[in-house]
């Protein structure tokens, strides 16, 4: 009996000190890989032992756009690749499981209709963040104003493409049904990881929509990663108004107050491919 | 032959020619509205020669509602088709109708082909606001001066009088714009929706839809408003450029009716307008009105009621 105590022990103690070696901050975030001549983003939300997150091919196109599900073990991080169509419907899965190696995420698993397992190589960007919330915050001119009454909400109502204002540092907010529930990421300009965030935890509230977006890495001056932008959404004629309060900030009593920005949408998921159809 | 019959026959010609004379093209031109049972009806109707064109709609920011208008001009009046489509671009239903001017309304009667439909009339009026404001550029209404309007009171106190110009609230000084990718090869399947420009209760709707084998649209924007509101055609794909008409019928900038002639570019959701040129005014130095948009939505998601 009192062996099997010392064993338990020192297997608790292995598997803290493990988990300790395996630090979030080394993994959480986003990483590069090519496949086939196509740059992928892989985006890492940490949170104790889970680990979720978001990865794309040609992450411009919302149709690349999959969901990470997994765990940070002892031996390094495993997760599932799921891929979905437009209603949400799983159609395919990557099973993958990975080790940190000289500041390189390696790889290693199977993709459901592929015969060969999968090895891959992902480093971390070398660029910096893009852009960040200037000195003194986001700041909206002229405000939003309501000018017709919010619309009931579902989630077919909400899923899609949502676009802020044009140019190449546009930013792209993709909604996916995964399941009986919905998912998504924000990037913009999006082949670049720092400037890729998932978003999660979706409510529906009558006309009310809340989600978060996930921020691992830096991002300006005042941040504090990780943290999350807590989002409250309302929709009226194609215009998601968006209000947003970081959780290392109180919301502030006067809602009109909040830093807030208006998209445009949405757009179908299949509108989204760049090469001709 | 008859004395009587040869005299007869001019009488008649002459009597055919003061009716055709009597329905000018302006008279019935450009927008027209009603409401019934608490559901908005809007007909634009574009007309060069003889040939008439245009759109239907009902709550007009609903994309779903655009239908396409094919018909004749004619002494006695418009008789016309109101062609509703399915995203394909295949015929779901038609509308048969005519319409002629009585007072200071448009009289619509036909026959719906929409399941349940059957025969309707309607008494059709301009609306009574008159244009939205737009822009900072002096603008114009029918009827102008010198122009062969016969209806005035059709249109109103607003119909002669300037369009009351100004900035809109809060507006700023025009971003540079950097194109965001490379121009994208251009196929019907990726313009057909709806694209913006701008957000707020003017912001600016291009309905794009395949109606059979071509592709054809409307622009509105308030789009509760006629006047507010044209039909697009003459849609040309070229590799990654694309080209299209936007008629003005009775609203606009310069003599009416005339149409906007866009050349345009896709590139990562936004439609760059590179080159907006009236066909009513001599060439002008530079691309004239360039402007971004976003989309497209599709039809269906602009459906909020």
């Amino acid at each position: 009996m009192k062996r099997r105590m010392w064993a338990l022990t020192a297997l608790v103690l292995g598997s803290a000190h493990s988990a300790f070696a395996l630090d979030a901050a080394q993994l959480r975030g986003g990483w590069v890989t090519e496949i086939n001549g196509v740059r992928h983003i892989y985006q890492f939300k940490i949170r104790g032992e889970k680990l979720t997150g978001v990865t794309c091919g040609d992450c411009y196109d919302a149709r690349t756009l999959a969901f990470i599900d997994g765990a940070i073990g002892q031996d390094g991080v495993s997760f599932v690749v799921t891929h979905v169509d437009a209603a949400g419907e799983t159609t395919g899965r990557e099973r993958l499981r990975g080790t940190l190696e000289n500041g390189e995420l390696l790889l290693s698993g199977t993709a459901s209709g592929e015969a060969r397992p999968v090895q891959l190589k992902l480093q971390r960007d070398p660029r910096t963040p893009n852009g960040g919330p200037p000195p003194g915050g986001f700041k909206i001119n002229p405000p939003y104003r309501q000018w017709a009454p919010w619309e009931q909400l579902t989630a077919v109502k909400v899923a899609g493409v949502w676009l802020s204002p044009a140019g190449p540092n546009k930013q792209y907010f993709f909604i996916k049904r995964v399941g009986g529930k919905l998912l998504g990421m924000v990037c913009g300009p999006c082949d670049n990881p720092y400037n890729l965030f998932p978003l999660d935890n979706f409510v529906i509230r009558g006309d009310t929509l809340t989600f978060d977006i996930v921020h691992e890495q830096n991002f300006g001056p005042r941040a504090r990663p990780p943290f999350l932008n807590r989002t409250t959404d309302h929709i009226t004629h194609n215009e998601m108004q968006m209000k947003v309060v970081p959780s290392f900030q109180q919301a502030p009593a006067d809602m009109s107050k909040m830093f807030a920005f208006v998209l445009e949408g949405p757009l179908t998921i299949s509108s989204e491919a760049t090469d001709s159809q | 032959m008859n004395k009587w019959i040869m005299l007869a026959a001019p009488a008649a010609l002459a009597a055919v020619a003061q009716t055709a004379m009597a329905l000018d093209a302006n008279d019935v031109r450009g927008g027209w509205e009603t409401t019934v049972d608490g559901i908005e009806h809007v007909y634009e109707f574009s007309i060069r020669g003889d040939k008439v064109a245009g759109i239907a709609c009902g709550a007009c920011d609903d994309a779903t509602t655009l239908a396409f208008i094919d018909g004749r001009l004619d002494p006695n009046g418009i008789t016309f088709t109101v062609r509703h489509v399915r995203d394909d671009g295949s015929t779901a239903y038609q509308d048969h109708a005519t319409a002629l001017i009585e007072g200071d309304h448009l009289a619509v009667s036909g026959r719906s082909g929409a399941p349940g439909g059957g025969p309707f009339q309607w008494a059709m009026h301009k609306d009574p606001r008159g244009p939205a404001p737009a822009g900072t550029l002096p603008g114009a209404a029918l009827p102008q001066v010198g122009a062969p309007a016969a209806n005035a009171a059709a249109y109103g106190p607003n119909g002669q009088a300037p369009v009351p110009f100004g900035p809109p609230p809060g507006a700023g000084p025009a971003r540079v714009w950097q194109q965001p990718g490379p121009w994208e090869q251009l196929a019907p399947a990726k313009l057909v929706g709806v694209w913006f420009i701008g957000t707020g209760p003017n912001k600016q709707y291009f309905i794009i839809r395949k109606v059979g084998g071509q592709l054809l649209g409307m622009v509105c924007g308030p789009c509760s408003n006629p006047y507010s509101m044209a039909a697009l055609d003459g849609f040309r794909l070229d590799g990654d450029t694309l080209h299209f008409n936007i008629d003005h019928e009775d609203w606009g900038f310069g003599k009416l009716p005339f149409h906007n002639m866009v050349t345009a570019k896709v590139t990562r959701d936004e439609m760059r307008f590179l080159s907006v040129v009236q066909d009513n005014l001599p060439p002008q130095p530079g691309p004239g009105f360039v402007v971004s948009l976003t989309g497209p939505v599709s039809v269906e998601a602009t459906a909020i009621r």
